[in-house]
């Protein structure tokens, strides 16, 4: 018997071995003291089950989780195209000349009351004796919109030309212009305007140092081409007009 | 802000720039210029449409309406040269407001039809003040009777 009794002690240490990893694995899957040795120490604040739980659930279901919100896109600012013809007689020099003035514009409403428009002018006409006379203007204006009434003002660089009279030749020149101007809308629908424009442009000429001014009277239309004017903008909210 | 500023800047400095290049030069006292956008130039040839209106048979080809000033220094001489419009300022302007049947009754045609582009060659001396002109022969198209038309032209 005591033979056997000693020849199980060999074995003892080998059983050490396996019991005590044993121990440990136990209290690390049971944290609330479920083992022996761990209810007789002094316990630790048990940490919570559910949240524990819960950051599992989040860190497996990471692509559930719904992006943060978009910030609202602006509605884009109102973008048109402008046509406008005049009648638009000039001075230059002591002579008179009268023509037509025509205008293509790209223009964006940034503000209630406030449009910008890239313009480009184009000036034809002769003198009463028939000279021709011409020029081209390329700038930008900026109006006041007052429902339907707009003010505005403008400035452009400008070429322009004298045909001569026996010759095929052109006196040309350059200088810089500005003008004032007013334009009531005539026809107001969803995406036009149709509008009587009056207005006076002065262009101060390098090479001859003088002046080729003179007003203008004409029509115009008006094309959206993007956008709509937001009800607010407009004076009853009936027309939310594409054009500005 | 800083950008629109220095967008402005650029505008203005390039609308100095146009302005300060016209054909007008002077450089060492000497003076070049061939600027015909002058109001001398263009109402000129304002009258000269007019007169091709009114005037039967009346030639415009002839009847320049030219500008030219040149002034060098060189070899103790300063020379000069000009070009003026066949029509003055006051020509043209009786010519603009004078009906059709006035200029063909008062022989403005006539007159305009020889007027030609006043030109004059000056050259002075420096160290005396000699001063001799030259003024160039009529174009061969001038007819030979009458070289000079009467001024003014009109009335």
């Amino acid at each position: 018997m005591t033979l056997r009794f000693l020849a199980l002690l060999r074995f003892a240490p080998l059983a050490l071995l396996l019991v005590s990893p044993a121990a440990h694995a136990q209290d690390l899957f049971a944290p609330n003291g479920a083992g022996e040795e761990s209810s007789a120490a002094p316990e630790p604040t048990p940490a919570p089950v559910a949240p524990a739980s819960a950051a599992r659930a989040d860190a497996d279901e990471w692509w559930r989780a719904k992006p943060p919100p978009l910030k609202p896109r602006r509605p884009p600012k109102p973008l048109a195209l402008r046509f406008d013809g005049a009648y638009a007689p000039r001075r230059l020099f002591k002579l008179g000349v009268t023509g037509a003035d025509l205008g293509l514009a790209l223009g964006v409403q940034t503000a209630q009351h406030t449009a910008w428009w890239a313009t480009s002018r184009l000036s034809l006409g002769s003198t009463e004796n028939g000279l021709s006379v011409w020029s081209s203007r390329t700038g930008a204006e900026v109006e006041a919109v007052l429902d339907p009434i707009r003010i505005g003002i403008g400035a452009s660089f400008f070429f322009m030309g004298v045909d001569r009279a026996a010759r095929d030749q052109t006196l040309m020149s350059y200088g810089v212009e500005v003008r004032a101007f007013g334009r009531v809308d005539i026809v107001r629908d969803d995406d036009y305007a149709l509008f009587l424009r009056a207005g006076i442009d002065a262009g101060a000429e390098a090479r001859g140092e003088s002046m080729f001014w003179g007003p203008a009277l004409g029509l115009g239309v008006e094309l959206g081409v993007r956008g709509k004017r937001p009800e607010a903008w407009t004076a009853s909210g009936a027309t939310t007009a594409g054009s500005l | 802000m800083a950008r629109r500023v220095s967008a402005g800047v650029a505008a203005t400095l390039l609308v100095c720039a146009l302005f300060a290049c016209s054909s007008r030069s002077t450089s060492g006292g000497d003076e070049h210029d061939d600027n015909n956008f002058r109001g001398d130039v263009i109402e000129c040839e304002d009258a000269l449409e007019r007169l091709q209106r009114c005037c039967p048979d009346f030639d415009a080809a002839p009847v320049l309406c030219n500008f030219f000033h040149s002034k060098s220094s060189g070899c103790g001489a300063v020379s000069t040269d000009d070009v003026k419009p066949a029509l003055t300022r006051d020509e043209s302007a009786c010519i603009r407001d004078t009906s059709c049947d006035s200029l063909v009754a008062t022989k403005v045609c006539e007159r305009a039809q020889l007027a030609r582009a006043d030109e004059s060659h000056k050259q002075t001396s420096l160290s005396s003040s000699d001063t001799t002109q030259w003024t160039p022969p009529p174009s061969p198209t001038t007819p030979t009777t009458t070289t000079t038309p009467e001024r003014p032209v009109c009335p």
